[in-house]
């Protein structure tokens, strides 16, 4: 059987497809003596060794819900959840925390955080975004900064990325360092070149590297090309069928499937207080071509949990089979109407497992108390994502509101008051208004800042502050429009 | 032949097994979600009822929604789920907590095929009030499974269009139908029953007994 690409880390999307762009995830870096996949695999099922045997990736994105109401029952932070769990797992003495950890949105940054720690003998946890975290950031040292992008060339050549060639890599590195050198720069977060200036005096890998490591917070993430290989278990729990008859029909499947999943559970390595993020499931079509089906779920599921019934990882199925099959139709020339591909046999493996951690034992033996457990179990059904939101102290409409999850702080009474003449919906993106603000009846709300910072230079002025107002169109909608400096008007938002 | 003899359980069972019942209509009408408006409240003979499918004629633009929402504000409403198709545009969180909305015990999904992507949302009872905003086209069966599944589970379903409703073309599976828009300059509010209680019109300020 062919293993899947090393390199997939599929986190989910709306649509579904695997996405891998930085700041979408959280990911940890850990370094310590005693730490190994098996304990990777207590916080997160996805992981990856990085160059030392000490040290790992755990990409915790696929359990973050999971974790973060952990966090809120126990009247914790993520973070704290985090570091508790770590300490449990290795414990130093009793002054001295037995690792070095470090969290940021992206793998890089991660790495780069741990350098520090370790360069600077601080061990303990730090995110990248907390107020130590970000001061440690920007403290890197160039030898911390060399270490790791040598340690990412040797991981970019092993991972085969295309227009990567090590000889160029380390003559543009060399070149850096004699520049960095001659300027003088304490560090690497002194440099104010942008990435297009390094692309071009020090290539196109060293930019990315860069833009990876500095990227503002309010902008959106660079796409993430770290080369992920994730650690595979030497002989996961999996279950073989060799169908009696051909298979092509979802109702002949899914009770076969369900039997398969219940198997699963009976395997003497996947333990009944496991959780899943993902099973792989592999079909052998009629022409011995092979199906990957990736069944993933938005938060860590019990599978013994469902034993007979399996209703949720059936539901998971069915979305990924749809969706696989009729991408392999269109992929083989086949219209959406020709019959869908026949199964012969399959393999279904527990691939993705998040084993229990003693600090946890309790909430795993004691699954969906709760309302907030209720979601994430209602929300690994669906087709699509439930979202919740939060607000933050933001002046910006746009900027106000993030995904719940993160500990935000509540919003003021003078921002409450504002919100309250605001519009329920708003457009992602302001639009042009055709009517150019035109209209017999137009109420002034209110005038807010830009973020004249995030624009890029251009000719055209570059708009300083928005003007706010309700205005009445010709067809009776209340919309929400503003007039920015330079006079353009833009729609942001419908009164509904 | 003998006929078989009903008897009380006989009848009774498979009724309530269907989310049926023998009570006196009256006896249904238990449980309504209740708004913060007395007036809005009496007008409708109580609130929005459980147990059923409502019908909201609320273009967009014309701030019908703000009507809705006050229902919503209602301890009695959460946890609550809002459904909207229209990808361009995003929820604005901070609006709806400023108009009183807990944040924490609503959720907020984007479909365009809501029955046929979040169809186990509707199969468990999480959910004590569910909107579906403008979904672009829902089939009478569609309708038909809404409605059951509203009347098993104790919910609030509202259907939000982006027409207002006439009487002339109906919704069978609808128990009540309303129109609600905000005049412009005024900010008033106006409700408009369309069916389910007796023909009616109400006018109010939002801003009048918050």
């Amino acid at each position: 059987m062919s293993q899947p690409p090393l390199t997939s880390r599929p986190l989910f999307r709306e649509d579904g497809t695997a996405a891998c762009a930085a700041g979408e995830g959280w990911f940890l870096a850990v370094d310590a003596p005693g730490f190994n996949a098996e304990k990777g695999r207590r916080l997160s099922p996805r992981l990856m060794s990085w160059h030392r045997d000490t040290c790992w990736l755990v990409d915790l994105s696929p359990c973050l819900g999971y974790w973060r109401s952990i966090a809120a029952r126990r009247g914790s932070d993520l973070q704290e959840l985090l570091h508790g769990m770590l300490r449990e797992m290795l414990p130093g003495d009793d002054e001295r925390p037995g690792f070095y950890a470090a969290t940021a949105p992206c793998p890089w940054q991660a790495l780069l955080l741990l350098e520090v720690l370790q360069e600077r003998d601080l061990p303990g946890f730090a995110d990248r975004h907390s107020f130590m975290g970000s001061a440690l950031y920007q403290r890197l040292s160039w030898d911390g900064w060399w270490r790791q992008t040598a340690a990412m060339a040797v991981s970019l050549k092993a991972a085969g990325l295309r227009r990567f060639h090590p000889d160029v890599f380390r003559r543009q590195s060399v070149l850096m360092q004699k520049a960095v050198s001659r300027l003088s720069l304490p560090g690497p977060g002194a440099i104010r070149f942008s990435p297009e200036q390094i692309r071009r005096r020090f290539g196109s890998i060293m930019a990315r590297l860069w833009e990876q490591a500095f990227f503002d917070r309010e902008e959106p993430a660079p796409a993430d090309f770290f080369p992920w290989q994730g650690h595979r278990e030497a002989l996961p729990p999996f279950s073989k069928r060799h169908a009696d008859w051909p298979l092509s029909q979802w109702q002949h499947i899914e009770p076969l499937l369900r039997e398969d999943l219940n198997r699963l559970c009976r395997h003497e390595d996947f333990r009944s207080d496991e959780r899943i993020t993902g099973l792989e499931w592999r079909l052998t079509l009629q022409d011995l071509a092979t199906l990957h089906v990736p069944v993933l779920f938005r938060h860590p599921h019990r599978l013994h949990g469902e034993i007979p019934h399996q209703s949720t990882a059936l539901l998971q199925a069915r979305y990924s089979f749809d969706r696989e099959t009729a991408r392999f139709m269109a992929a083989s020339g086949h219209e959406p109407t020709d019959p869908p591909p026949v199964v012969i046999s399959w393999q279904l493996t527990a691939s993705e497992r998040l084993l229990p951690a003693p600090a946890t034992a309790d909430i795993f033996r004691d699954p969906g108390q709760g309302e907030e457990e209720d979601f994430l179990r209602l929300e690994n059904k669906l087709a699509v994502p439930l979202r919740s939101y939060a607000g933050n102290d933001d002046w910006l409409p746009e900027d106000s509101f993030d995904e719940a999850g993160d500990q935000q702080p509540a919003p003021s009474g003078h921002q409450t008051l504002l919100q309250s003449g605001r519009p329920l919906f708003i457009y992602d993106k302001p639009r042009p208004l055709q009517t150019g603000g035109r209209s017999t009846l137009r109420r002034f709300s209110e005038r807010t800042m830009h973020k004249w910072w995030r624009e890029q230079p251009r000719d055209t002025a570059v708009p300083l502050q928005r003007d706010y107002y309700r205005l009445f169109d010709d067809r009776q909608r209340n919309l929400w429009v503003f007039r920015d400096n330079t006079g353009q008007w833009f729609l942001h938002g419908l009164y509904s | 032949m003998q006929q078989p003899v009903s008897t009380r359980e006989s009848i009774i069972v498979p009724l309530q097994a269907a989310g049926l019942s023998l009570v006196q209509p009256d006896a249904m009408q238990s449980r309504r979600l209740a708004g913060p408006w007395p007036q809005l409240n009496h007008f409708l003979e109580g609130g929005l009822p459980f147990k059923s499918l409502c019908e909201w004629g609320v273009p967009r633009g014309r701030g019908g929604r703000e009507v809705i929402l006050s229902f919503l504000r209602s301890p009695d409403a959460g946890p609550a789920l809002w459904v909207h198709s229209d990808a361009g545009q995003r929820v604005y969180a901070p609006a709806w907590e400023a108009r009183g909305i807990d944040l924490q015990r609503i959720r907020f999904a984007t479909s365009s095929k809501p029955v046929e992507e979040l169809k186990p949302v509707f199969m468990e009872d999480l959910f004590r009030t569910i909107i579906l905003d403008c979904p672009p086209r829902l089939t009478p069966g569609d309708l038909a499974f809404l409605e059951q599944r509203a009347r098993r589970q104790n919910q609030i379903i509202m259907l939000l269009q982006d027409y207002f409703l006439t009487p002339r073309l109906g919704n069978a599976r609808t128990r009540l139908r309303l129109n609600a828009w905000q005049d412009g300059p005024s900010g008033r509010c106006t409700v408009r029953v369309i069916r389910g209680l007796s023909p009616r019109q109400m006018h109010f300020h939002p801003g009048e007994h918050r």
